[in-house]
């Protein structure tokens, strides 16, 4: 029962005192209370029934309690239960529903486009690509604009939590002061350094404290909007295996803990959380199936090379990992892809869950320019972003080409913000 | 003559019963009652918006009307971004549009305003804006914060908690919920104490309580269940293919109790939903993780609203496709009848039984010598 502070921070324990031992010792947590018979609890570990039938109906009503009461404080039009009472219709349009209000602009045109405006409080975006690419740079601009007033960001300060580098404060003032967006602004409604907190972490442990204890208090008292985690990977690299199956599973556990408090953080707040994520290679093998393979070998479904196996096959194909992610990365659903350009963002399936939408940063491959005799020039590189999922609209691809080189005045497409000067140096101290 | 639906009575917790004796009266209906229904042509089931799939989903027999059926549950499983909740959107839009209620339980991913009020404006009549409002009304929107919260309103449904016209409940991303309560692998493979084979076990029991609960729910309150849940992996080693993506959720109860199930998926040339489970019968085997049974082929607009397409391009497109092969089956390390048995080997290995005849000669002389020799002369 440790986990019903956790589940019902306000529940009043005086009466169920004497039970909270044994039920511990026995590690039924709130759920099992629950779905388990009573008389079964209290056969397993020796207790009155009649008690912990109270407590089971205390717990229940309790938890129906915080249910209406967090749907009633998020959606005030609702019609509440139990009172079946009816809603007029006048009373419905004058409340304004939540999504029409504030959104985190990315200030890059087309993905906000895709974005339906930008992105929405109480969703926990995460923002992949490799290294160097850009996604620090991309996280950044959006610290500034979600000072911008309702309906291009939220009126709010953000946090920058940091697992590598600290916060680049030069960057950002070069942002502010060069941005076509921020230079049309009065400098008094423009966004400013000091709504921009950040905090850096190193490892789990303290991650993880700050996410659950700190961070909930510095967003009420600073008046946060935007939350940034940069990266989520890094520390879990670090800390938790990833070989054994054994690792795998407690590292499952840990990032689902991770995105419960990144959740619970964005929804309570009404708060926007972005998470950068790394990547790594994806190895797409070049299996072969055996058909030569003795008699005493192969099995009965693979023996015969008939066309309708191969066709089951491929249909089961379908549903393999394999071929799937390429559809819910951000890698791989373009045939023209090479596959040695393949990456599968980190942490796995595991994390995929977590998050409500995934944004994709990619850069070409570099090519070089044949300049004549024997010089060969660096061509730019091109970065291309991309919404992979979003829970706010289905998405169909947007992709929005990056170009390196400075544009002069934006012509609408591309911003600024994408301007080559802005792109990490070699002088920065980013996580190669 | 109308047959009423089977009803599952085999779990009854008494604490259930002490609470709300109200909650297991069920409706009962006279005969030509239930006979004025059928003629009258009430829907007992709810469309998902692609007549293809209400018709795959209605079973050979074509004997319901297809679709989500009123008093079932219909599982909808699929990667992140394959358009579960936009079918789950559809339906619930469908079911605002024939006048039933519907209560959207949310369990990770917040389900968006925007989506449902675009649902809205586009399916329904277009006469006033009220009218769109009122159907929104009908919406209901609610989290559940953790499993517990769950549990509590499904297993113990608040009086009134679900007015007497609904027609459709959702629960949204239900695996990230269990696993966060009740991991799969909770513990190392190896040992486990009794205590923790005990909590190893509860997930299962869990959803067993879960799909009893949602059952019971959907057969006296006449609705339709469905649930949404993502992905996880499972090897496959036996056929040498890699990887497959299953349902998040599991166990032998709870896909007994889920009546239809549906896998959403995009390929190259769209998105796909396939049929693996309808009228309660599996349309695939156990063994076969990874296939997808009856496909329908769809893509959703920008404003929502789901579109056929057509389908079956999944068998043109693999020849299209990379040809993916399996890695070669691994033969068995130990063939059964390699082991030998010296009793009925065959070959003298080492040839002993040549150089000890005279000793065999000789072993008569010895008390107690066992006269087997176990091999054989060669041949």
């Amino acid at each position: 029962m440790s986990d019903l502070l956790e589940v019902l921070p306000d529940f009043d324990l005086k009466a169920y005192i004497h039970l909270l031992h044994s039920l511990e010792k026995n590690d039924i947590t709130v759920a099992d209370l629950i779905s388990l018979d009573p008389i079964e609890i209290a056969r397993r570990c020796p207790l009155p029934a009649a008690d912990v039938q109270r407590l089971v109906l205390d717990v229940v009503a309790a938890l129906q309690e915080d249910v209406q009461t967090r749907a009633d404080k998020r959606w005030p039009f609702n019609s509440r239960w139990p009172h079946q009472a009816t809603i007029s219709i006048d009373e419905v349009t004058h409340t304004a529903c939540p999504d029409d209000e504030a959104r985190v602009s990315t200030l890059v045109p087309d993905i906000d486009h895709a974005l339906g405006g930008g992105l929405v409080p109480g969703h926990i975006i995460e923002v992949v690509g490799e290294s160097a690419v850009g996604k620090t740079q991309f996280v950044l601009g959006m610290l500034l604009s979600a000072q911008l007033p309702p309906p291009r960001g939220l009126g709010k300060g953000s946090i920058y939590v940091s697992t590598e580098a600290p916060l680049n404060t030069a960057r950002l003032k070069q942002m502010l002061i060069s941005h076509p967006e921020y230079e049309r602004l009065d400098p008094a409604d423009r966004p400013s350094l000091d709504y921009v907190h950040a905090i850096g972490t190193n490892d789990l442990e303290a991650q993880e404290h700050i996410l659950r204890y700190q961070l909930p208090v510095a967003i009420q008292r600073l008046n946060i909007g935007l939350i940034v985690l940069d990266s989520v990977a890094a520390n879990f690299r670090a800390e938790h295996e990833s070989r054994t199956a054994a690792g795998l599973a407690e590292r499952a556990t840990a990032l689902g803990k991770l995105g419960l408090t990144l959740r619970r953080v964005a929804i309570e707040n009404n708060a926007v959380v972005v998470v950068t994520n790394q990547v790594s290679d994806r190895f797409d093998e070049v299996r072969s199936i055996l058909r030569s393979s003795s008699p005493a070998n192969s099995s009965p479904s693979m023996s015969t090379a008939n066309p309708t196996s191969t066709v089951a096959e491929l249909r089961r194909e379908t549903q393999s990992l394999d071929h799937q992610q390429r559809f819910f990365t951000g890698w791989g659903d373009d045939r023209d892809e090479q596959r040695n350009q393949l990456k599968n963002p980190a942490l796995g399936l595991a994390w995929a869950n977590q998050i409500s939408a995934r944004i994709v940063l990619k850069m070409e491959s570099e090519r070089q320019e044949y300049l004549g005799g024997n010089i060969w020039k660096d061509k730019k590189k091109a970065r291309t972003l991309r919404v992979v999922f979003a829970p706010w609209g289905i998405v169909s691809v947007v992709e929005d080409e990056l170009h390196g080189e400075a544009q002069g005045p934006p012509d609408g497409k591309h911003t600024e913000l994408l301007d080559e000067e802005f792109w990490p140096t070699d002088e920065d101290e980013e996580f190669p | 003559m109308a047959v009423p639906p089977v009803i599952d009575l085999t779990l009854s917790q008494p604490a259930q019963a002490r609470q709300a004796p109200s909650f297991h009266r069920l409706p009962t209906v006279s005969a030509s009652e239930a006979l004025q229904e059928l003629q009258d042509g009430n829907s007992r089931s709810v469309s998902t918006g692609l007549t293809s799939l209400d018709r795959l989903l209605s079973g050979a027999g074509g004997t319901s009307s297809g679709g989500l059926e009123r008093g079932k549950i219909t599982e909808l499983w699929g990667p992140a971004g394959a358009g579960k909740s936009a079918i789950a959107i559809q339906s619930a839009v469908n079911a605002l549009k024939e006048g039933s209620t519907v209560v959207w339980v949310d369990c990770a991913t917040a389900l968006s305003d925007q989506r449902i009020q675009e649902g809205i404006t586009t399916l329904a009549p277009k006469d006033s804006h009220g009218a769109s409002n009122g159907l929104l009304a009908e919406f209901k929107h609610v989290t559940a914060a953790t499993l517990s919260h769950l549990l509590a309103i499904v297993l113990y449904p608040p009086p009134n908690f679900m007015p007497s016209g609904i027609g459709l409940l959702v629960v949204d991303d239900l695996n990230v919920l269990m696993d966060l309560d009740y991991p799969r692998y909770q513990f190392a493979v190896s040992s486990k104490t009794e205590q923790q084979k005990w909590q190893a076990s509860r997930r299962y029991a869990v959803l067993s309580s879960l799909v009893s609960g949602l059952n019971k729910l959907a057969v006296i309150k006449g609705l339709a269940v469905v649930v949404i849940t993502g992905c996880s992996t499972r090897m496959r080693p036996d056929t040498g293919l890699g990887a497959a993506l299953v349902p998040g959720i599991g166990g032998v109860e709870w896909d007994g109790g889920v009546w239809n199930r549906l896998v959403v998926f995009r390929d190259f040339s769209g998105r796909f939903v396939g049929v693996q489970k309808c009228q309660g019968r599996s349309l695939i085997s156990r063994e076969e993780v990874g296939e997808i049974g009856r496909v329908v082929g769809f893509e959703v607009a920008d404003d929502g609203t789901l579109r056929e397409r057509q389908a079956s391009r999944l068998a043109d497109d693999a020849a299209a496709q990379v040809k993916p092969r399996a890695s070669p089956v691994k033969p068995r390390k130990r063939v059964f009848d390699e082991v030998a048995d010296s009793e009925s080997e065959d070959v003298d290995e080492y040839g002993w039984a040549e150089t000890d005849e005279d000793a065999i000669a000789a072993e008569g002389l010895i008390e107690g010598a066992q006269a087997a020799t176990t091999s054989t002369e060669p041949g």
